[in-house]
């Protein structure tokens, strides 16, 4: 796998295991496991973290003339994905927020 | 004859990954058969395969998968790094393993 086609698939892979870990944590929310559902955004961002470097990366080598972000539909895929898992991480924040407002509300 | 079933979004990732796999296969002259589906239509093809690996991406849909599945065959998320590498060989590895561990 070269150059771009590999970047995309780091993004794609990294960012994709944090949205995956972001919605999960909203699920141990759910069934009052605050502690994993922590746990599973704190992943979510180790994972994010990687895929974000490796975009930033490939910005800075298209800025200094080194390698072209050639547009594709692979790139425009890991782009969304990005955007997405940022998106849920937004969201379980809040929805871990609520499900422990809800918890002690019943309570 | 095994069948595998890979499971993404939209079908462009994994598409590249079945390619790879079916690649392996061939030249390994594995008994196994290798697709991949976007989420939409997995559905359709559970009861003909003997086992579902999701993308990362959608490793969310483990628990869902599996209720569907009804405890027929294995369910499993590909490793991250196997999948951005698009280490073919891996993850045929890890879903034979799968498959032989969950008899």
């Amino acid at each position: 796998m070269e150059g771009m086609e590999a970047v995309c698939f780091e993004i794609i892979s990294t960012v994709g295991a944090a949205k995956s870990a972001y919605i999960g944590a909203i699920e141990k929310a759910k069934t009052g496991d605050y502690e994993e559902a922590a746990a599973l955004i704190d992943q979510g961002n180790e994972m994010y973290q990687e895929g974000h470097t490796a975009h930033v990366d490939m910005l800075q080598k298209d800025a200094a003339g080194e390698q072209k972000a050639e547009f594709s539909l692979l790139l425009m895929h890991a782009e969304d994905q990005m955007m997405m898992a940022e998106t849920f991480r937004i969201v379980a924040e809040d929805f871990i927020d609520v499900y422990k407002r809800l918890t002690s509300c019943a309570n | 004859m095994k069948k595998i079933l890979l499971v993404c979004n939209a079908g462009m990732s994994t598409s590249l990954l079945v390619q790879k796999m079916q690649k392996v296969v061939a030249e390994k002259n594995l008994d196994a058969q290798v697709e991949a589906q976007p989420l939409a239509n997995a559905m359709d093809k559970i009861d003909d395969v003997d086992i579902v690996l999701l993308g990362p991406q959608v490793g969310f849909e483990k628990g869902n998968m599996e209720k569907d599945v009804n405890g027929r065959i294995p369910v499993d998320v590909i490793d991250m790094r196997d999948y951005g590498m698009m280490n073919a060989q891996k993850v045929l590895d890890k879903a034979f393993k799968t498959m032989e561990d969950f008899k």
